[in-house]
Formats: C-alpha cells, sequence, structure tokens
C-alpha cells in the first residue's frame, strides 16, 4: 500500500490510506472522529505511528480483524500512552526513521490517569506529538466526571453540576516548558492545520489541546459540533492560543462578543443554576485577564513577523579594537536575543565606533543585554532606545 | 571464559547489556528503568551503559518502565527492566499487557517482600503476584545460574513458538548484593548465543497494524488459547536453547527442576532461589549418614512443567514444598502447583512449609527440622508456618 524511498539515509514511506477511514463506529458528531480527519489532512500523505490509550479512539475504530486506522496504531493502557510512545519514538530515532509518534487520548487520559506519564515524558522532552482530543468527560465509559469537566456540568457522577473548575491542562504544560504547546477548534480549520505544521517543524514534546464535543455526553445535536466549537472560542469559553517553550504566549482568536448563553443553548449538560449564576463568566473573566497578561509580558510576534519589527535599539559606544563587534554581538546571542539590524560607524576621531543593533525584544531583556555589554573591556558606553532609530549622528568621542 | 566477581545484580545488569548491544546489527535495544530497593543497581548498571545502538530511559514510575518496553519492542527493538516488590505491583497492568501483545521482554524481579508493612527484604511473594501474567518464570540460585538464564531467557522468549516475556527471580539482597565468582560470557559469546531480533508482528510502516485494539469474545479466548499453545512449546524450546547453549558456552544451564540424590529418596525437599542451595546442604549432610533424602530446586515456575516435576521427584512418598511467598487462604504458591502435579498420586504426603517471609532466615537448622517434621507426618494438615529458633 505505500511506496518506500530513501532520503538522506532515512527512509521515508508515504501512505496512500487515510489515516481514519469511513465506516468506523464513531457516533454522530463526534468532535473526536472529525479531528483524526483533520489529523489525516494535516499530516498528508507522510506516515506516522498512532498511541491511542483505552479509550473512544480504540472502540471507535472497530474489533479485530477490521480498523478503521489507516497507520499503525498500538492501543495502550490507559495511563501509558506517553510511556510507550516513548519507547516507539526512541527505537524510531535509532534506526534513522523520521516519522512522527502521535499520541491521540482523551481527556481522561491526559488531565486524570495519565497527568504523570505525559508529564514525565514532558519533562524528559520525549520527540512526541500529544493530542488531547477534550470532550470535558469519561465519554468512552458513559459520561462520568473528569478534571476538564467545567464547573456547573451535569454528569453522571455529578448530577447537581461539578463543583469545580477545569483544570488547566495548558498551564501545567507550559511550566514544563515544553517547546510548543497549543489549543485546537474545529471550527478553525486554517489555525489547526497551521498549528500541527509549527508542531510538526518542531522537535521534541509537542502538546495540542482539541476542544472535542461529544453529542452523548454534552446533550447536543450531532450537527452543531462544528457551531458548538465555534461558539466556545467566540463566547471566550475555550481560548485558541499557543505558547512557545512554555513562556510566549501569542492568542490566536479572542472572544468577539458573542454571549456564552449561545453556547450553553446548543447543549443540555450544564445545569441551570451553572447558567444563571456568574460562576462561568467570572472564570472566562479570570482566564482570559491570566492570559492577556502572559501574551502582553512576553512579546507575541513568532520568527516570521519578527523581522519588521526591530523595535528596540542597542547602541554601543566601543573602542576601535579588533573582534569588539564579536563580542558585543555575542552578549546579545548569549541571551536568545536575534540582531534584526546591525549598522557600524567609526567617530571621526578613529579611535572609537558606534555599534547600533536593532533587536526585537522585551524591555527587561534588552537593559540586561545591556549591563553586560557595558562590562566588556573595550565598551565605553550603551544606551536603548526604543521605537525609531536613534539619530546617529557623529557628536563627539569623549 | 573469564570469570567475574561482582554483586548479583551487577551480574545481570552486565547480562542485560550484553543482550541488548548484541542487537546492534538490527534494531537495537531499549528500557524503561525506574529504581527500588534492592534492583537499583541493575538501573543504574544499564543507564551507565555506552550503547552502540540503545536508549535507557529513566522514567517517573515501573508503570511507565513497562510501558517504555511495550513501545519499544513494538518497535522491533531488544527491550528489558527490572524492579522489586511493590515496584513490580505497580508494573503488573503493564507486564499483563507484554504478554497479551506477545512481546519477548526480559524482565529481572530481585524479589523484595511486599509492604506494607515495610520491609526491603526478600520473599517471592512480589513476582508470583505475577503468577497469572502471559510470561514465563525462572528463579535463580547463584550468580552463574542467573547469567545463564538471562541469556536463555532472551533466546527462549524471542523465539517465534513463544514469544511471551519472561521473568527472572533472584533474592534480594542475599544474592543480588552478594559477590561471587562466575564464569562471564564475553561479548562475542553473547553475540553467538543471540541472533540478531527479528520480532514477527513489529510495526512495519509500510504494513499498518492495530496492537491492542477490540477483539470480540470469540477472538479473545482464542489469543488466550494461542498463549496456552506457546507456554506448551515452551519445552522443547528451552531444550534447544540449552543445547545450543552448551555448543557456546562449553556447559549445560540448569534444567526446569535440578535434583540431586532422588533416585533412591523416601523424602524430597523443593526450594527455589538461594533457600535451595542450603536444602541441598542439609540433604548432603543426611545423606553422608545415610539417610534416603533428596532434593528439588523449583527453577522455571511458568509454564509448570508438571510430568518433569513428577519424574523429578522420583520414587519418593513424602516431599517437603518451602514456599518463601504466601498466597492468603490457599497457602504456598509453589506447593498448590505441586499438588495440582501430584494429582491422583494419593501414595505421596506434599506438605506445605511457608518459611522466610519478609526475610526471615531460611537456616540449616530450620530446614533440617523440616526433615524431621515430615518424616514423622502420616496425614497433611494445613500450611505450616516455620520460624528458626532463636
Amino acid at each position: 500500500m505505500a511506496a518506500e524511498a530513501i532520503a538522506g539515509g532515512a527512509s521515508v514511506v508515504t501512505r496512500s490510506e487515510p489515516l481514519w477511514r469511513p465506516g468506523n463506529n464513531a457516533c454522530a458528531g463526534c468532535g473526536m472522529s472529525l479531528g483524526l480527519q483533520w489529523l489525516d489532512q494535516a499530516l498528508r500523505s507522510g506516515m506516522l505511528t498512532l498511541v491511542v490509550p483505552a479509550c473512544c479512539a480504540v472502540v471507535a475504530p472497530g474489533a479485530f480483524p477490521d480498523s478503521a486506522y489507516g497507520v499503525p496504531t498500538v492501543g495502550s493502557t490507559f495511563a501509558s500512552a506517553p510511556a510507550v510512545a516513548t519507547g516507539l519514538s526512541r527505537v524510531h530515532r535509532l534506526n534513522d526513521e523520521p516519522d512522527p509518534t502521535i499520541c491521540w487520548a482523551g481527556d481522561g487520559g491526559t488531565y486524570d490517569i495519565g497527568l504523570a506519564t505525559l508529564s514525565a515524558a514532558a519533562e524528559r522532552n520525549e520527540d512526541i506529538i500529544y493530542v488531547c482530543y477534550d470532550n470535558e468527560i469519561y465519554g468512552n465509559t458513559g459520561g462520568q466526571r473528569s478534571s476538564a469537566t467545567p464547573a456547573g456540568v451535569r454528569t453522571t457522577t455529578t448530577p447537581g453540576g461539578k463543583a469545580e473548575a477545569k483544570k488547566d491542562v495548558m498551564a501545567i504544560m507550559a511550566a514544563h516548558g515544553v517547546p510548543y504547546a497549543a489549543t485546537l477548534s474545529l471550527a478553525h480549520r486554517d489555525d489547526f492545520m497551521r498549528k500541527l505544521a509549527v508542531a510538526q517543524a518542531t522537535r521534541g514534546l509537542r502538546f495540542l489541546l482539541l476542544l472535542s464535543p461529544c453529542p452523548a455526553g454534552w446533550k447536543s445535536e450531532p450537527g452543531d459540533t462544528v457551531e458548538l466549537s465555534r461558539l466556545a472560542v467566540a463566547s471566550g469559553m475555550f481560548p485558541l492560543y499557543e505558547v512557545f517553550n512554555g513562556r510566549r504566549y501569542r492568542v490566536n482568536v479572542r472572544p468577539d462578543g458573542t454571549p456564552l448563553e449561545d453556547y450553553l443553548a446548543l447543549q443540555k449538560r450544564f445545569t441551570g443554576a451553572a447558567r444563571e449564576a456568574d460562576v462561568l463568566y467570572a472564570g472566562i473573566r479570570e482566564q482570559w485577564a491570566r492570559l492577556e497578561a502572559l501574551a502582553a509580558n512576553f512579546p507575541t510576534t513568532d520568527v516570521s513577523e519578527r523581522a519588521e519589527a526591530a523595535h528596540r535599539w542597542l547602541r554601543v559606544l566601543v573602542e576601535d579594537r579588533p573582534s569588539v563587534l564579536a563580542r558585543v554581538a555575542g552578549q546579545v546571542a548569549r541571551r536568545g536575543i536575534n540582531i534584526e539590524t546591525v549598522v557600524v560607524r567609526s567617530l571621526p576621531d578613529r579611535a572609537h565606533t558606534y555599534i547600533t543593533m536593532g533587536v526585537d525584544a522585551e524591555e527587561r531583556a534588552v537593559e540586561r543585554v545591556a549591563k553586560s555589554i557595558v562590562r566588556l573591556d573595550a565598551v565605553v558606553d550603551v544606551d536603548v532606545f526604543e521605537g525609531e532609530c536613534p539619530e546617529q549622528s557623529a557628536g563627539s568621542a569623549p | 571464559m573469564p570469570r567475574a566477581l561482582v554483586t548479583g545484580n551487577q551480574a545481570v545488569g552486565a547480562m542485560l547489556a550484553a543482550a541488548g548491544e548484541a542487537n546492534r546489527f538490527a534494531r537495537g535495544c531499549c528500557s524503561g528503568v525506574y529504581p527500588i530497593t534492592p534492583q537499583t543497581e541493575i538501573m543504574e548498571t544499564l543507564t551507565a551503559f555506552p550503547f552502540t545502538k540503545g536508549s535507557v530511559v529513566p522514567v517517573e514510575s515501573e508503570h511507565s518502565a513497562m510501558g517504555v518496553c511495550i513501545g519499544a519492542s513494538i518497535a522491533g527493538a531488544r527491550a528489558f527492566s527490572a524492579s522489586s516488590s511493590n515496584g513490580l505491583l505497580y508494573m503488573t497492568e503493564n507486564v499483563l499487557a507484554a504478554g497479551y501483545y506477545r512481546l519477548p521482554i526480559v524482565l529481572v524481579a530481585v524479589n523484595r517482600t511486599i509492604g506494607p508493612p515495610w520491609n526491603i527484604w526478600v520473599d517471592q511473594g512480589d513476582s508470583l503476584a505475577l503468577r497469572d501474567a502471559a510470561m514465563l518464570q525462572f528463579y535463580c540460585e547463584s550468580h552463574q545460574d542467573l547469567v545463564d538464564t538471562v541469556l536463555l531467557a532472551f533466546r527462549i522468549a524471542e523465539d517465534s513458538r513463544v514469544l511471551l516475556p519472561t521473568l527472572v527471580a533472584l533474592d534480594g539482597f542475599v544474592l543480588s548484593l552478594a559477590i561471587w565468582e562466575f564464569a562471564l560470557p564475553d561479548r562475542g559469546m553473547v553475540h553467538a548465543y543471540l541472533p540478531p531480533l527479528d520480532l514477527p508482528h513489529r510495526i512495519r510502516r509500510d504494513h499498518p497494524r492495530v496492537y491492542g485494539g477490540m477483539t470480540w469474545p470469540r477472538d479473545t479466548q482464542r489469543q488466550r488459547e494461542d498463549i496456552e499453545r506457546a507456554m506448551e512449546a515452551v519445552p522443547a524450546v528451552i531444550r534447544e536453547a540449552a543445547d545450543e547453549f552448551e555448543t557456546v558456552f562449553g556447559r549445560r544451564p540448569a534444567g526446569a527442576f535440578p535434583a540431586a540424590h532422588t533416585d533412591d529418596a523416601e523424602l524430597v525437599l523443593v526450594a527455589c532461589n538461594t533457600m535451595a542451595r542450603t536444602a541441598l546442604h542439609v540433604v548432603a549432610a543426611r545423606r553422608a549418614r545415610g539417610e534416603r533424602v533428596g532434593f528439588v530446586r523449583a527453577r522455571l515456575f511458568r509454564p509448570f512443567l508438571r510430568d518433569e516435576f513428577t519424574q523429578a521427584i522420583g520414587p519418593a512418598r513424602r516431599v517437603a514444598v518451602l514456599d518463601r511467598n504466601h498466597s492468603p487462604g490457599s497457602g504456598g504458591i509453589f506447593w498448590s502447583e505441586i499438588v495440582t502435579s501430584l494429582a491422583g498420586r494419593s501414595d505421596v504426603l506434599a506438605q506445605d512449609y511457608i518459611v522466610g517471609l519478609g526475610g526471615t532466615d531460611v537456616s540449616y537448622s530450620l530446614i533440617d527440622g523440616i526433615v524431621d517434621d515430615l518424616a514423622a507426618r502420616e496425614e497433611p494438615v494445613p500450611p505450616v508456618f516455620v520460624e528458626e529458633v532463636a
């Protein structure tokens, strides 16, 4: 079924089968099922190994000898997906097989029983793409609370509505400093595809959180799965954002003023009390205040945008000696700051030079660089400017 | 062959590493490891070993240690790990899974009592709690027995007629920390003995398969039956593996039930692990006094070869089973296997003696007393808990 070619010492296998075939047993309107189709499209023809813990993703493909999966798939024990994926990924690497190992796990396997295993794989920064399809419930066992269930949701184990708020698993993953973490929505296809592309271009543990409406558990119409996904984002209930290296936050889609009621109206899992009380609104406000603060503290421009945004300038006056430029630039590089532009201009006295560097970095980082540069023995002075490029008139050398 | 003088744990670690390294021209090796007393020295040996094509992953739990081995083995690598006591219990779900996936993972159990109450000393309750896993189980008495059995374990587990995980047990501290001399198989010999692993059902990207998907009841029962058939193939595979071992290493490894003085014995002592060596001394002393006492060591517990056991005890009419384990409500676990093996043999009195739980010393005099006790009995009694007299 597949063609095999040798590229750069590593064998590349392409697949002709879809990752997730039609005729599977997923319920009508299953968010997970749509998510698997999108995953297939995001990865195009590339081969991959899938690891799914014991959950709907093991039941929905059907029973032996049939399976809806068109890629090698390991159904692991419930808590073990990241550990099993670790073994697969390590051995694939030992054998120069570059295809990604992808965990596809529900919120039970991610937020609850598998959290320690996931945390350890994240801490080791295993080369795994981990996708959590979050239906905010133990759907496979008929709808019990998980720690991903939002407050106010009626489940078989919280018949009066869940008292506790949804666990913030993104914050937990960001705290591990994983190279990439992002949320995904089934109503934002371009955003989904772009994030999968970023994930594929990144190495190490990549964590993706997909809100996955579950008509059976949410008491919603199968035809409303995409609309529910859209309303969750538009109302601010499920923010779309990404986190690079656990530090740089970028918000992708902000709430557009859509009332939360519109989201709640399409499902029957929230109690009346939850709809009326302020708890859900307060949670959304708190979540957004935190997210915006994180996004504000750490500029959200990514690599592709950085070139046009050199908005801070370091002007360094140095003695005109060999290798001074390299040493000054080295101080900037050591802090991981990219130099966008650099201008070097000798002063009329032929003994001093101005080095002016444009950088895209937050103020405190630039201040720290300035302090380290001024300690270099050939450096006379350092100035930091914001906005426009500083006027570089010669002035008089000290 | 060079001689080595190291701890039991170091001997095991060296053999696991040698077996892993021997697969470097195939798909390499991989091990998930997690520390627990008294096994820790093994995982430290593995993490320090400079594998040419191998990966040792220090994970966050025994459950994940076996999870890593499962992923690695499905990917076609030689996989192994080690644990003890509650660590083996924490790993249990994935040990059973490894058997049902039919993966030839070698797991070393350094026997330690299960807590609470916490106790770091030896008994075999931990590995025997894995009794019903789809897994072979060997019990070792010495460093030589250990290194030979680890190599045999890979050879047998990876045989296409078997393809089951294999456990190799040794006594915590008593053997794991003991320094003892043994013939150390060198790397070339290990490589000659262990062919490159070519797992028939490993993941192939050009042939997608699902491992551990759903099965309907009938297919599930058939899968279990396949495992029983694989267990039935074990004796023949062991014989071939032992023949080949003798060709490569110049000595024959022990069998399922090594025996001594059983040809004309009236009473036979049965024991496993280091207790067996003490029992053998008792038997030798009694033989020197002209008593017809024999000895059988239970080395292979799974599969339990009932016919080989009944042959091993010879004509004896009294069998004293020393169980350093306890299945509450049943008695000793080796004993229950043995009485099943002796079904229909009303002429044989098999008496269970529970000894050495929690690492209590199983001394020469204690075993000597058991011989006297059984010699005086006419009827079996419920399991007798024997304590050393201070």
